[in-house]
């Protein structure tokens, strides 16, 4: 080929760059929308042959010889762009390994071989030190930033060079250095063990640490996302302090996140019938005690059959246990001149009764004590209004003060 | 019949309205985790109407209906609203407290160790915060009589402890661990927020700033 042909050939490649870089980098190597001005360098190209043309459906597509040298080109570009010391050094392998093919003299072959073999090592501690290096980012995770975004934003400008370092690792092509050991035994056991182990245990780390960075990425954006959400509700509420969030219609089902079961009491009585258990039943009425009770029971009630004939007979009414842990809530809040709530007491005397029940007889009971104590009870009801009657308000809970 | 003993336990837990997460509970957490295991667990549950079902972040798993049409599941579902309505005002102020307050400023979430004499400090130093602690404590849902932050703190952490929202460990009794109530609660505050559209407010404000 003549210099004429090359300068023809190169100011042609200048000329169509964008297309070409345009077909390499986003449309897998295809000039597909036909324009005017891809269709000039459509023409010029083919007339290098750079491109072929195989059917109207497929578009025209570069030349594998033209995708190739594009190859060497990113190539080179991602591998100085690893940001780090490891694609200098894989550059300088790559003249190391000229000099090395080029030299004819003893002297030369074994000065080019010791600086091969020192590049190679350099390489190989430089790539452990890269993968080091990210594993402390991850450690660290930028803890130290007070901002979450700042955080996000540095975590992800590390994730994106160590993505680099992976496709600079990906892209290093031994077999050029293969070729050149010969059969020089430093030479192949360097190129053919380990630097690719240096290289396969870097990618299989590097990836690791990827892996982490992400779920890393994905926790603070969930954080954010969470941190967003909880101002969200704190504004509302700031800004109308009786805020209350209106009731999710229920009509054809319920709202996921409100649908959780709640608990499935289940009381069981013990099997007397089973033989197998009768040992294990016994010792546990041992040590109720019940014998030793019922015992003292008949004690006193042969007592009261030669003291008192009346008592036999008259039967005492059993105290309605709700009345009773009314009285009981209202006298521990008078003595010590504290606040509770329905729904506390509730759950703090375990009552068996529905909780609805509870609700009307402690309310029942504050509002039939006598004048003076009632007046000095404050109730403050937790009520919703019913969002279909609206004069009608639903109440759930209520907090009782007593003044002393 | 399967007699796996992990397998009981987490019907028990599920069935008794419990959730399980790593911090209440790491070995059923785990059992759960797992496809095989999480199939035998529903189909046991669906005998009784309930299925189980993982939190959105995948921090808990709760014990849920499956008979979402009947009037009585409607009615616990609402009711359990209505619960959390009651306490929402006090655990956003709390959950923002503790955002504030964190050198991070990053929202609880499940598996987080927090240490009551650290947070102390923090709202011993900052008058603000002080006042707020003061004003929830005194509230409703925390209801503490004591004058001064390290009692008022005591008790908000009692009460979450109480309501499962915190696990007490350590010996000192000053550290817990945040359970996968948080992320129930979470999911919940997530619907709420959409559904009263608190979005709009933000974005609105953020576009007026900007």
């Amino acid at each position: 080929m003549s210099a004429e042909a090359i300068k023809r050939l190169l100011s042609g490649l200048h000329r169509h760059c964008d297309t070409i870089s345009d077909a390499y980098l986003h449309n897998q190597n295809t000039i597909s929308t036909i324009s005017d001005d891809t269709d000039a360098a459509v023409k010029a190209l083919l007339q290098q042959r750079m491109v072929w043309f195989l059917d109207e459906d497929e578009g025209v597509r570069l030349s594998s010889k033209l995708v190739g040298l594009l190859d060497s080109a990113v190539r080179s570009d991602r591998q100085l762009h690893g940001s780090n010391n490891a694609a200098v050094y894989w550059r300088d392998l790559g003249e190391c390994l000229a000099d090395y093919k080029k030299s004819h003299s003893a002297h030369d072959i074994e000065m080019n071989r010791s600086a091969l073999q020192e590049c190679a090592a350099k390489l190989i501690e430089e790539i452990g030190y890269a993968i080091s290096q990210f594993g402390r980012f991850i450690d660290r995770g930028y803890a130290y930033a007070e901002s979450a975004e700042i955080r996000l934003q540095q975590n992800a400008r590390t994730t994106e060079r160590a993505k680099e370092l992976v496709e600079m690792m990906e892209s290093c092509d031994l077999s050029d250095y293969k070729r050149a050991t010969g059969s020089d035994r430093v030479l192949r056991a360097l190129f053919y063990r380990h630097l690719p182990q240096a290289i396969e245990e870097a990618l299989k780390n590097l990836r690791r640490i990827l892996g982490d960075l992400q779920h890393l990425l994905t926790k603070i954006r969930e954080e954010l996302a969470m941190a967003k959400m909880l101002r969200g509700l704190q504004n509302a509420y700031e800004k109308n302090p009786g805020f209350e969030p209106s009731e999710p219609v229920m009509i054809n089902g319920v709202a996921e996140v409100f649908n959780i079961a709640e608990p499935l009491l289940l009381p069981c009585a013990p099997n007397i019938y089973d033989r197998r258990q009768e040992v294990d039943l016994a010792n546990i009425v041992m040590a109720l005690g019940i014998s030793k009770r019922k015992t003292d029971n008949n004690v006193a009630e042969g007592r009261i059959e030669i003291d008192n004939v009346m008592n036999q007979t008259e039967e005492q009414p059993e105290a309605d246990p709700l009345f009773v842990a009314s009285k009981e809530c209202i006298t521990w809040l008078q003595e010590t001149g504290g606040i509770g709530c329905a729904s506390e007491f509730y759950k703090l005397l375990g009552l068996d009764t529905p909780y609805d029940s509870w609700l009307y007889a402690f309310l029942n009971y504050i509002q039939s004590m006598p004048k003076d104590q009632r007046a000095l009870v404050d109730i403050e009801f937790d009520e919703v209004i019913d969002p279909i009657f609206t004069g009608n308000r639903t109440i759930f809970d209520f907090s009782v003060e007593v003044m002393r | 019949m399967n007699n796996d003993p992990l397998l009981s336990a987490a019907l028990k837990m599920l069935l008794q309205g419990e959730i399980i997460c790593s911090v209440k509970s790491r070995p059923l957490f785990d059992f759960l985790d797992d496809e095989n295991n999480r199939r035998l667990v529903s189909d046991s549950l669906s005998q009784f109407d309930r299925d189980v079902r993982l939190t959105h972040n995948m921090d808990a798993y709760v014990c849920c209906y499956t008979q979402i049409e009947d009037p009585e599941v409607k009615a616990a579902c609402k009711d359990r609203f209505r619960r959390i309505v009651l306490d929402l005002k006090p655990l956003v102020e709390w959950l923002c407290m503790v955002m504030d307050s964190s050198p991070t400023g990053t929202p609880i979430r499940t598996g987080d160790t927090l240490s009551r004499v650290d947070i102390l400090k923090r709202v011993e130093q900052n008058q603000q915060l002080c006042e707020r602690l003061s004003l929830l404590a005194a509230g409703r849902l925390f209801n503490s009589r004591s004058q001064d932050a390290q009692g008022q703190l005591q008790q908000v952490f009692n009460k979450l402890t109480e309501m499962n929202y915190l696990k007490a460990y350590g010996h000192a009794g000053t550290r817990y661990q945040a359970t996968g109530m948080w992320s129930v609660l979470y999911d919940q505050l997530g619907f709420i927020r959409t559904h009263e559209n608190l979005d709009e407010d933000d974005d609105a404000e953020q576009g007026s700033f900007l």
